[in-house]
C-alpha cells in the first residue's frame, strides 16, 4: 500500500517537474535576453559537473582530476553523430541518441581509465587522471574528422532549458538515491576506511570502478548538452583547467555533499560572469570581506579567547582589504588601470575567494550536510540538516 | 651529427625541469601537498631576475651593441630571483598552507589552485600580460660549431650551474644538521616533532629551498630563451610535476631522474615530428611507469597499514 503510493507520488512528481520545466523555458526563459540564457544553461551543466564529480571524490574518496576529459568525449562523440548521422532522424530523436551515446562513450572511457588507474591511491589516482584528460585533449587536437585544434563547429542546436535542467535534477535525484542505497553505503565506506571496507567484504575495485564509471557517464552527458547550444566545441574547453574547476566547486559546497556540489557549481558559473566587469569584482571583493569578517567573529567568539594574532585576522586584515578595495575602486587612476586589466582582475578575486574560503571553512560552505524537508524543519529547532543515510 | 645536437638540447632543458622538480618533490616529502604554485614561483622568479637586471644596469648593458654583463651582474641577479623567490614561497607557506596542516588534504590542494591563479594573474596585474624581454647575460657565443651541431654557452652554463646546485642540495641534505632534519620530517613529522625538530621552521625552509632552486630555474630558462610572461610557469610547472611523479615523488634522485627522462622524451617527439602529441607521450610514459610501478621510478612503495 505505501509502496503504490509512493510510486504514484513519484510518478506524479516527475510529470509536475516536467510540466514546470517546460512552464518555465516557455515563459521566463524566452523573455531573457540571449547572455542571460546562455548563463542559466551553463549553470546547469556545472550542476551537472560537480554533482557527478561529488559521487567520485566526495562519496567515494577517490581523487579524480579529469572530469573534463569525460566531458570532451561526450561532447565530442554525441557532437558527431547529431551532425554526420543524426540529421535524417527525427529532431529529438537524433539529440536524444546523441546524449545517450555521449554518455555511453564517456563511461566506456571512465572504464578503460578507471581499471588500471584505480589501484593507485590519492595523489597519483589525480595526476593519472589529469594525465589522462590532457591525452584525450591532445588526441582531439589531432582528429581531423572533428575539427581538430581549430575547433569542431556547425552542430546542431538542440539543448533547451528544459533539457539542461530536467537532467540536472535527474542527475541530482540518481546520484542522491545511489548515495543512500547500499551500494552508496559501500562507497562511503571506501572513503573513510578502504582497508576496514575491504576486510568488511566490499569489493573495493568494483565499487570503485561503478562509480568512476557512472561518474563519467554523466560528465558525457554534460558535454553533450554543451556543444549542442554552444554549437561548437574546442579541445581548449576541456582541459585540466577545466577539471580544476569542477574539482573547485565540489571541494568548496563541501566535500560529499551534494546540494553543496550543486550550490557552488551554480554559484561559481554565475560569480564569473558576476568578476568580469569591475564593479561586480569591487562588491563581489567586498561582500568577500564582510563574509570573511563573519566567519572570523563566529570563530573567534567559539575560542573565547583575543590575542594579537586573532585581531590581526579578524580586524586589521578585513579592513586594511576594505579600504583598498574602496581606494582601488574610487581613485580614477586606479580604476582606470583596473579597468583596462579586467580579465586579470577576475582571477584574482576568484582566486582570493578560493583560498579565503579555504582558510576560514577548510570543510567547505555546507561541509556535508543536506537540504532537506527534514532538515528546513530541524532548522527552525537548530538542528544539524545532515542527512545520516548520506553523511552518517 | 644530428643526435647529439638533441642530446645537448634535452639536457638543456631536462636540467632546468629537474630544478623545478626538485621543489615539488620537497614539498610533498615534508607536507604530501602537491605545490600547485610552484610553476608560478618559477615565474616570480624570473620576474624578480629581470627586476634586478634592471637595477643594476644590465639589462641597459646587454641592450648595448658591443655590450656584455660583467659575471659580477649576473651573480646579484641569480642571488637576487633566489632569495626573492625563497621568501615568496615562505609566505605563501606561512598565511595559506600552514593553517591548514590539520585540514583535509584535498582543501590545501584547493588553496594551492588558489595561490597559483593568485600569481598568475596578480602577475599580470602588477607586471603586464604580455611578454617581456629578458637580458642576454651570457655571451651569446658558440664553444662547438660543427655544421650539425652547435653547443652555446648558455647551455653548457645551464646544465653545469643546474647540475652544482642539485650537488649542493644533495649535500644539504645527506650531510648537514638540517638536512637531517628535513629528512626526518619526511620520515614522520610527528614523531620529529617530538624528537625536538621545529617542524615548522623545517617546513618553510624546505619551502624557501625549492623556491629558491626554481628561481634559479627560472633566470636560467629566460636567459635560454629570452621572453617572459606572467603564465609561464603553468606548461613548465606542469612538465616538471609530472617529472616529479614519474622518478617518484619524494626521492630527490628520483626527481632528477623524471626530469631527464620527461626531456628526453619531449626532444624525441619533437624530432620524429610529432610536436602536436607531446602532451600526450609525457603523459603516457607517465601512466604506464605508474601502472608497473605505483610510486613512480625511484620512489618508496609504502605498505599499507591499519
Amino acid at each position: 500500500m505505501k509502496t503504490t503510493f509512493l510510486f504514484v507520488a513519484r510518478f506524479i512528481a516527475i510529470a509536475l517537474a516536467i510540466a514546470v520545466l517546460y512552464g518555465f523555458q516557455n515563459t521566463l526563459f524566452t523573455h531573457l535576453n540571449g547572455y542571460y540564457q546562455v548563463i542559466v544553461l551553463n549553470a546547469g551543466i556545472a550542476v551537472i559537473l560537480a554533482v557527478s564529480l561529488n559521487l567520485v571524490n566526495g562519496i567515494t574518496g577517490q581523487f579524480s582530476l579529469g572530469h573534463a576529459g569525460f566531458a570532451a568525449i561526450g561532447a565530442y562523440g554525441s557532437a558527431y553523430f547529431t551532425k554526420e548521422i543524426g540529421g535524417q532522424l527525427l529532431d529529438p530523436l537524433s539529440f536524444i541518441l546523441g546524449i545517450t551515446l555521449g554518455a555511453v562513450l564517456a563511461g566506456i572511457a571512465g572504464l578503460l581509465v578507471g581499471l588500471p588507474s584505480l589501484r593507485l591511491r590519492g595523489d597519483y589516482l589525480a595526476i593519472v587522471t589529469l594525465g589522462f584528460n590532457q591525452i584525450i585533449i591532445s588526441i582531439i587536437r589531432n582528429l581531423e574528422v572533428v575539427g581538430g585544434a581549430a575547433g569542431y563547429s556547425d552542430i546542431p542546436l538542440y539543448t533547451t532549458f528544459a533539457w539542461v535542467w530536467g537532467l540536472a535534477l535527474l542527475c541530482i535525484l540518481s546520484i542522491r538515491n545511489l548515495a543512500v542505497s547500499e551500494l552508496g553505503r559501500s562507497m562511503r565506506a571506501i572513503r573513510d576506511d578502504e582497508i576496514a571496507a575491504e576486510a568488511a567484504g566490499i569489493n573495493t575495485t568494483r565499487i570503485k570502478v561503478l562509480s568512476f564509471v557512472y561518474s563519467a557517464m554523466w560528465a558525457g552527458v554534460a558535454g553533450a548538452l554543451q556543444v549542442h547550444f554552444l554549437q561548437s566545441a574546442t579541445p581548449e574547453g576541456f582541459t585540466f583547467v577545466q577539471s580544476i574547476e569542477v574539482v573547485v566547486s565540489v571541494v568548496l559546497g563541501g566535500l560529499g555533499s551534494i546540494t553543496g556540489s550543486a550550490l557552488a557549481g551554480m554559484g561559481l558559473t554565475i560569480l564569473q560572469e558576476a568578476l568580469r566587469e569591475v564593479p561586480g569584482a569591487f562588491y563581489t571583493g567586498v561582500v568577500l570581506v564582510f563574509v570573511s569578517f563573519y566567519w572570523n567573529f563566529t570563530k573567534l567568539r567559539a575560542e573565547k579567547q583575543l590575542n594579537r594574532a586573532s585581531l590581526v585576522r579578524g580586524i586589521i586584515i578585513p579592513a586594511v582589504s576594505l579600504a583598498l578595495l574602496l581606494g582601488l575602486y574610487f581613485y580614477p587612476s586606479a580604476r582606470t588601470f583596473l579597468e583596462s586589466n579586467k580579465s586579470a582582475l577576475r582571477y584574482v578575486i576568484y582566486s582570493l575567494i578560493l583560498i579565503v574560503v579555504m582558510l576560514l571553512r577548510p570543510q567547505g560552505l555546507l561541509g556535508r550536510r543536506e537540504w532537506s524537508f527534514a532538515g528546513l524543519q530541524r532548522a527552525f529547532n537548530l538542528g544539524s540538516g545532515r542527512d545520516p543515510r548520506i553523511n552518517g | 651529427m644530428e643526435i647529439l645536437q638533441q642530446i645537448a638540447n634535452a639536457l638543456t632543458q631536462g636540467a632546468i625541469y629537474a630544478l623545478i622538480a626538485l621543489g615539488y618533490t620537497m614539498v610533498y616529502g615534508v607536507l604530501r601537498l602537491i605545490n600547485f604554485a610552484h610553476g608560478d614561483v618559477y615565474m616570480v622568479g624570473a620576474f624578480i631576475g629581470l627586476f634586478v637586471s634592471r637595477w643594476t644596469g644590465a639589462l641597459a648593458l646587454s641592450q648595448k651593441v658591443d655590450g656584455s654583463v660583467p659575471l659580477w651582474m649576473t651573480a646579484i641577479i641569480f642571488g637576487g630571483a633566489m632569495l626573492g623567490a625563497a621568501l615568496l614561497g615562505m609566505l605563501i607557506e606561512r598565511f595559506a598552507y600552514r593553517p591548514l596542516r590539520s585540514a583535509p588534504r584535498l582543501t590545501a590542494l584547493i588553496t594551492a589552485i588558489g595561490v597559483s591563479l593568485l600569481l598568475e594573474y596578480g602577475g599580470q596585474l602588477v607586471f603586464s600580460p604580455n611578454s617581456q624581454g629578458f637580458p642576454a647575460l651570457l655571451p651569446d657565443k658558440n664553444l662547438v660549431q660543427t655544421p650539425s651541431f652547435t653547443l652555446s654557452v648558455v647551455q653548457l652554463f645551464i646544465v653545469v650551474s643546474a647540475f652544482a646546485l642539485m650537488v649542493a642540495l644533495q649535500f644539504l641534505i645527506s650531510k648537514t644538521k638540517i638536512g637531517r632534519a628535513m629528512r626526518a620530517v619526511s620520515i614522520d613529522r610527528a614523531a620529529a616533532q617530538l624528537m625536538g625538530i621545529p617542524t615548522d621552521r623545517i617546513i618553510a625552509f624546505t619551502f624557501a629551498l625549492g623556491s629558491a632552486l626554481a628561481a634559479a630555474a627560472g633566470v636560467l630558462n629566460s636567459i635560454y630563451q629570452p621572453s617572459i610572461d606572467p603564465l609561464m610557469g603553468v606548461q613548465v610547472g606542469l612538465r616538471a610535476f609530472v617529472a616529479a611523479v614519474l622518478g617518484g615523488i619524494g626521492s630527490i634522485q628520483g626527481a632528477v631522474l623524471g626530469a631527464m627522462l620527461m626531456a628526453f622524451a619531449e626532444t624525441a617527439t619533437v624530432a620524429v615530428g610529432l610536436s602536436q602529441l607531446r602532451d600526450a607521450v609525457a603523459f603516457s610514459i607517465l601512466i604506464l611507469v605508474l601502472i608497473v610501478r605505483p610510486a613512480g621510478l625511484l620512489g618508496r612503495n609504502v605498505a599499507e597499514k591499519v
